[in-house]
């Protein structure tokens, strides 16, 4: 194994491959504090690239309900409890000492899934990444029946009866958006035994060579987040292709000038909780600094939107606002340290935050950058903080302006006056 | 003297009735993963607000059985209480409004996108 720059575990890791790096990379903010939950993504998916024969268990894209969902089911729940198992105790954050370019979470000390990987020997030989292969069953029922802890009401007669027992729960949850996260270091590509899955070194999207797969499965096992999956028709591999024709600027309808485009999932998403875009990479692997750049200002400079399951090892380029109303440690455990800041920001975002985080779903083309124009101020709002307590808020009429990659202007956003709805009472006689 | 086992004879339990046995490794305990409802929809409400749903719109959200997340809490707390919480909430946090404008496509070149006939082989 290598030894390999991880800037999410601010460390040094084990990779079965040497360090080498894209231009571009691929990433994304997804925003599950306003997912409705409506799969539309994952219908836009669905219907542009897996709607063929063998590929009808396939959800490139899908949003499943925690804190019970998951595609395929318990993914999750299953690999932390491997990784718990081969370093027992040991899966912590040391957030005393951070770094914004090197290690902006702190470091992580505990194993990632390449490190884990050979203190569980198997007798099909070595491992390049700790891993499972999900049975039939586990990718057959994606977002079905998780939104509520005991299925559906209306599906009583199909309840568990005797031989289980379940508490009652409180309803909570929120629902997670997934695609491929392009990692840096994909457990996909590392645990390939015939060197099939590889990185563009264009955009970082990373790829299956449909050729070269001989349908193995060693990515289905090795992938933390089970995004490569496995199609018996062909007997081969596939996994999200980050639409990449779109990333080329092939779309001439949303693109007339050939810029490059959002996906097909990011650009169908009604609740506008996705941002994606490209960020440009330097010499050393790391991100370059481009502060205008609206993905490296809300992942790099402010933190609000942090990887998941970065203890991984993956170095994945998805990155979540974390849900404001979810309990911390189970937030931490999913997006590690920085979770109290980036909520703390999140719930009273000041002016530029605000502006940027208006950029959402503004336009279809990829933004590379972003410039405010201030205006006067329109008001101000109650918000609720972490804590439970009110904070005043202040809106300014300010308007944020994209730019796509050949910096010409796509759109803008301005701040208006917010509308408040006042129950009827409060109105009578008011005079 | 009939020696047969007489299987007809021996109980069966069907695994969906028979009695939970807390101590027994083969039976299914669900886990719950605590959680603060009254939170979640304030800030659900919040956030919907901040995306520019006022109160009509939130409470059609919630009445759709498809959203069924949402749906769950309009089970939850009955319609009325719902949407006396979500008018005490958007009274609080006002709706936010903003305005997006897309700049006018740029123009190009008409001669590099003229279609291509194919013509199918005979
Ligand atoms: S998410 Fe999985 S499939 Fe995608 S690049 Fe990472 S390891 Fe590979
Ligand atoms: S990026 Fe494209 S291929 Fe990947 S999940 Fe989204 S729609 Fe599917
Ligand atoms: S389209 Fe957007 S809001 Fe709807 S489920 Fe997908 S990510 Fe969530």
């Amino acid at each position: 194994m290598a030894n390999v720059y991880n800037w999410q575990l601010g460390r040094e890791m084990s990779y079965p491959h040497e360090e080498r790096h894209p231009d571009w990379q691929f990433a994304f903010i997804f925003n599950p504090n306003r997912c409705i939950g409506c799969q539309t993504c994952t219908m836009a998916c669905k219907s542009t690239w897996t709607f063929s024969k063998g590929q009808e268990l396939m959800w490139w894209n899908n949003v499943e309900t925690k804190p019970y969902g998951g595609y395929p089911q318990h993914w999750d729940a299953k690999l932390l409890a491997m990784l718990e198992e081969a370093n027992p105790q040991g899966q912590v954050w040391n957030a005393t000492e951070k770094d914004a370019d090197k290690k902006p979470y702190g470091t992580f000390e505990g194993m990632t899934i390449f490190e884990a990987a050979d203190k569980k020997p198997r007798p099909d030989g070595p491992q390049q990444a700790l891993g499972y292969l999900p049975t039939d069953d586990e990718w057959r029922a994606p977002n079905i029946h998780e939104d509520i802890p005991r299925g559906t009401d209306f599906d009583k007669d199909r309840q568990f009866g005797g031989s289980t027992q379940l508490p009652e729960h409180k309803v909570w949850f929120f629902h997670l958006a997934r695609i491929c996260n392009h990692c840096t270091y994909p457990g996909c590509l590392g645990s390939c035994p015939r060197n099939a899955i590889y990185k563009r070194p264009e955009d970082g999207v990373v790829l299956v060579d449909q050729s070269r797969c001989r349908g193995y499965r060693k990515c289905v096992e090795g992938c933390p987040y089970k995004k490569a999956m496995y199609r018996p028709t062909t007997r081969t591999t596939e996994k999200c292709i980050a639409c990449f024709p779109r990333l080329e600027g092939k779309d001439k309808e949303i693109s007339p000038t050939g810029a490059p485009a959002e996906t097909r999932c990011m650009s169908a998403c009604v609740g506008k909780i996705r941002l994606q875009g490209l960020v440009k990479i330097d010499e050393d692997g790391g991100w370059a600094e481009d502060p205008k750049n609206p993905l490296y200002y809300l992942i790099r400079e402010r933190q609000i939107a942090l990887p998941l399951y970065a203890q991984f090892g993956t170095e994945p380029n998805g990155f979540y606002i974390p849900p404001r109303w979810v309990p911390r440690n189970y937030l931490q455990q999913m997006f590690g340290p920085g979770v109290e800041s980036a909520i703390e920001q999140y719930s009273c975002p000041d002016r530029e935050l605000l502006a940027v985080l208006q950029l959402f779903r503004a336009n279809r083309q990829i933004l590379f950058r972003y410039e405010i124009e201030k205006g006067d101020k329109v008001g101000e709002i109650e918000v609720t903080m972490p804590n439970g307590d009110s904070k005043t808020q202040e809106l300014f009429n300010d308007t944020v302006i994209g730019y796509n990659k050949l910096d010409e202007e796509v759109v803008r956003v301005t701040v208006e006056e917010p509308t408040f709805e006042r129950p009827a009472e409060a109105h009578v006689n008011s005079i | 003297m009939n020696k047969r086992v007489d299987h007809n004879a021996v109980p069966k339990t069907h695994p969906a009735t028979r009695e939970m046995l807390p101590d027994d490794p083969m039976e299914m305990h669900g886990v719950e993963v605590p959680g603060d409802t009254e939170l979640m929809v304030r800030l659900l409400v919040e956030e919907y607000a901040r995306m520019g749903f006022g109160s009509g719109q939130i409470m059609q959200l919630a009445a759709d059985p498809n959203y069924t997340g949402f749906h769950g809490l309009l089970r939850l707390y009955g319609e009325e209480e719902l949407r006396r919480r979500i008018g005490e909430i958007l009274a609080r946090c006002g709706v936010m409004r903003v305005r997006a404008v897309d700049a006018d496509p740029v123009q190009v070149d008409p001669v590099s996108e003229q279609l291509v006939q194919i013509t199918l082989p005979k």
